[in-house]
């Protein structure tokens, strides 16, 4: 019971950090989809407004300067017929009528007494008009007054003669219904368009964030197919060129993980062929024992011998394995101290004598300054010891080995040279690979195990450092290693 | 639980519209109805002298009509500039005399005006302020100012007399209710005893489609809605067509007008129609048309085809206190 709760609590939590993944908001779909959209539309909805705009603004100045303008023309035709508008035979009445007609709106006319000597609407006319704004332009404090109302304008123009005095004032009414109408018919075929517009935004943008993201889908699918194992590489190549080199750089990665992938099962294939090498032997030899009946003491103590050799060189093979394994894991930290490459090259040189005297092979170390490096002190030494080991065990008797040190203000450079059986040139770019011996036969005799250089060029990669080689069979070999003097992490 | 709030703080806002609206209109009530009942406005010149503005005053004359008005002149003109409002009848304006005979409500001021020292706008405000305050007195219909030019020698022409009654100002112009006008016409219809034409004033919307002749027949056609009044015009009789030129108004009539029995006599009726056209600034004369034409006689009796003016002695004479 309380373990189906805990199981159910688990899924449950699992499924709300699932959903919690999903977040419609935190997709690339969902923003292109929403950019385009909102941008449409948005800009849309600004370019409606502001048109409007400028169309009402526009055309209510022009209307009103229409409106002054034939005030204007009116005033003087009423100056000029001294102010008397409603008579028998007026035309001016008329006139002043169909103006007004025109406007859809009314004419007052005032004369100097206040009277209002002509209204279209007729029911104020001969009245005498109390109102703020005509006395201002009556007296001439203002030279008009513009009223805006919602549907119409008022509009207070002074009457005045060629003397600039002020005869009377005329209020012209206007309806602004028409502009009114218009922007709403304008308003209506906009609202219209926009969401005519909005919905095709709506379905362009769709596709769109459809389109954008269906590579990386299709993309994610292969790669799916990929981890399943049923794929080598990544075939689609996008119509977009940031998905293509995706795809590209992707495939590069696989690639080296195959490498990887590849030298792992050589190296893998190679540990056991070589693990297996030295226990074949001591079965060989052992069970030869075995086999012999009234076997003498010095034949038991000479095959023990021997499987005593198989059994160093087999605790040599795991021990170097183990370093290259320590090496490799580069978690593992350096230990990076100020030491004197001189003594460390002095003290391996020491060690390496008796074998190079066996031998009647010569050891020279020149120096040409005091180096003090920043380094790993067991991992050089193993790189270098390496490095002189070969020199001398693959080297002819009564040869020699020249190992020299140097430095400039940046590196300190060691090389060691032999005169021995050199590197043919085809095997030249294998040495540093793991297990990989030159001449099997001949390792073997002197104890190799394929490894030492392997290790040794770690030990130097994992300074900054650099390994080359230079080597003609049967002239020698150089090996020059470069090390930076301060380490860099 | 957000949602809710939002609805509800609309809702209040909305309520509270309402009630700023609503206590508006109240303070607009309560301002009309706080004059007591010896009180009226006096009115004054705002200080810009562009328009009046009103303040309450209690009479202290109540018996004689032109005690009242001398009164109320006296404060008219006595008034010191203050700081809101300036004297109605300003200097330049003296107040000679007033004839407060009854004659339908009327009362004559005399003034001598000197004109070289008052401007139109003083003028204007003086006839204004007069009017208006003294329109108020209950006896009073109309005020004639009557203005003696002081400078002028010539006895004939010195005098000037005007009329006014309550629609001769056009007050608080600016608003809306200079596009939609409310006004008021003038209307003859029947008396009780249908021997007679009484005022009848009615109050009317008017717009730029409206045309004061039809709206007149129209409202004479509707009929009086107070009482004391007896229509005229038969009450489904429709307009065919009218129209104003030169001062005269052309109305054809249906049917119905002509052939509807009717109690009343045929002077009454068409003077009713004459009479209350007339009255329109645009108009002086009437001319009846039946379908496009001319007819020689109304009901028989009356000849109908002549022009026809204002005939004052129909008119009821105004016997209110």
């Amino acid at each position: 019971m309380i373990q189906s709760i805990f199981r159910q609590s688990g899924e449950l939590v699992t499924i709300l950090r699932n959903r919690e993944k999903t977040n419609p908001f935190r997709s690339l779909k969902m923003l292109v989809f929403l950019s385009f959209f909102l941008l449409a539309v948005g800009a849309m909805l600004v370019f409606n407004i502001v048109l409007k705009h400028s169309y009402t603004d526009k055309s209510m100045e022009e209307k009103l300067q229409l409106v002054q303008n034939q005030c204007s023309i009116l005033g003087n035709q009423i100056l000029a017929n001294q102010f008397t508008i409603d008579t028998m035979q007026s035309n001016l009445n008329v006139e002043i009528d169909q103006l007004a007609n025109v406007w859809d709106g009314r004419i007052l006319v005032m004369d100097s007494t206040y009277k209002i000597v002509k209204d279209t609407y007729t029911i104020d006319q001969n009245n005498y008009m109390i109102y703020d704004e005509v006395v201002h332009v009556m007296r001439g404090e203002k030279d008009k007054n513009i009223r805006m109302l919602d549907d119409y304008a008022e509009i207070i123009v002074p009457i005045v003669n060629s003397e600039k005095v002020t005869n009377g004032v005329m209020i012209a009414m206007v309806s602004l219904k028409d502009i009114d109408d218009t922007n709403v018919y304008i308003a209506r075929q906009a609202n219209i368009l926009i969401i005519l517009f909005a919905v095709l935004a709506c379905v362009a943008a769709f596709i769109i964030a459809n389109i954008s993201v269906k590579d990386i889908k299709i993309l994610n699918e292969q790669i799916l197919t990929l981890n399943q194992g049923h794929l080598e590489s990544l075939q689609v190549k996008s119509r977009f060129n940031e998905l293509t080199r995706l795809t590209d750089s992707f495939n590069v990665l696989l690639n080296k993980m195959q490498v990887l992938e590849d030298s792992r099962q050589e190296f893998v294939s190679n540990v056991s062929h070589e693990l297996k090498t030295p226990i074949t032997s001591m079965k060989v030899l052992a069970d030869s024992l075995l086999m012999q009946e009234e076997v003498p003491n010095e034949v038991y103590r000479e095959f023990m011998t021997d499987i005593v050799e198989e059994i160093d060189r087999e605790n040599k093979i795991i021990t170097d394995l183990l370093t290259l394994v320590k090496m490799d894991k580069k978690a593992a930290g350096l230990n990076i101290e100020p030491v004197n490459i001189n003594a460390l090259l002095e003290l391996l040189l020491k060690r390496i004598k008796p074998l190079a005297a066996k031998r009647n092979i010569e050891v020279v170390f020149e120096s040409f300054r005091e180096v003090i490096g920043e380094v790993d002190e067991v991992k050089i030494s193993l790189a270098f010891s390496n490095l002189i080991e070969n020199a001398v065990k693959y080297n002819e008797d009564g040869g020699s080995v020249h190992v020299s040190l140097n430095a400039d203000h940046k590196f300190f450079y060691v090389k060691v040279q032999d005169n021995g059986v050199g590197i043919p040139e085809e095997c030249q770019a294998q040495v540093f690979e793991r297990f990989y011996r030159v001449d099997k036969a001949r390792s073997r005799e002197t104890g190799g195990t394929g490894l030492g250089l392997a290790i040794t060029r770690n030990a130097i990669l994992m300074h900054k450092g650099a390994i080359k080689l230079y080597s003609e069979p049967g002239e020698g070999t150089t090996f020059t290693v470069r090390i930076p003097l301060k380490y860099v992490s | 639980m957000k949602g809710m709030r939002k609805w509800l703080g609309m809702i209040l806002c909305m309520l509270l519209v309402l009630l700023a609206g609503c206590g508006q209109t109240g303070q607009q009530a309560t301002t009309q109805e706080s004059l007591a009942k010896d009180q009226i406005y006096l009115y004054y010149v705002n200080r810009d002298q562009t328009n009046v503005v009103k303040e309450k005053y209690t009479l202290k004359e109540r018996g004689e009509l032109a005690a009242q008005v001398k009164e109320l002149v006296g404060r008219l003109s006595g008034a010191a500039t203050t700081a809101e409002y300036q004297a109605s009848v300003p200097e330049g304006i003296s107040y000679t005399s007033c004839n407060a005979e009854h004659h339908h409500g009327r009362i004559e001021l005399m003034f001598n005006v000197a004109y070289s020292s008052v401007d139109a706008e003083s003028l204007l405000f003086f006839k204004t302020c007069v009017v208006k305050t003294l329109l108020q007195l209950p006896q009073v219909n109309s005020v004639t100012l009557s203005l003696t030019d002081l400078a002028s020698s010539d006895p004939e022409t010195a005098t000037v007399s005007e009329n006014f009654d309550q629609d001769s100002f056009t007050m608080s112009f600016g608003g809306e209710n200079g596009y939609k006008q409310k006004g008021a016409i003038i209307l003859y219809f029947a008396n009780e005893a249908g021997d007679a034409l009484k005022e009848y004033r009615k109050s009317v919307e008017i717009s730029n489609t409206t045309s004061l002749d039809r709206l007149v027949v129209e409202s004479l056609i509707e009929g009086p809605d107070r009482d004391g009044y007896v229509r005229t015009v038969p009450k489904d009789t429709t307009i065919r067509n009218i129209s104003v030129k030169d001062g005269i108004c052309y109305v054809d009539l249906s049917d119905e007008f002509y052939n509807t029995d009717n109690s009343l006599k045929n002077d009454i009726i068409v003077y009713s129609i004459v009479n209350s056209l007339a009255e329109l600034p645009t108009v002086s004369k009437v001319q009846f048309l039946k379908n496009g034409e001319k007819q020689q006689y109304f009901r028989e009796t009356m000849e109908f085809d002549g022009i026809f003016e204002r005939n004052l002695d129909l008119i009821e004479e105004d016997t209110t206190e």
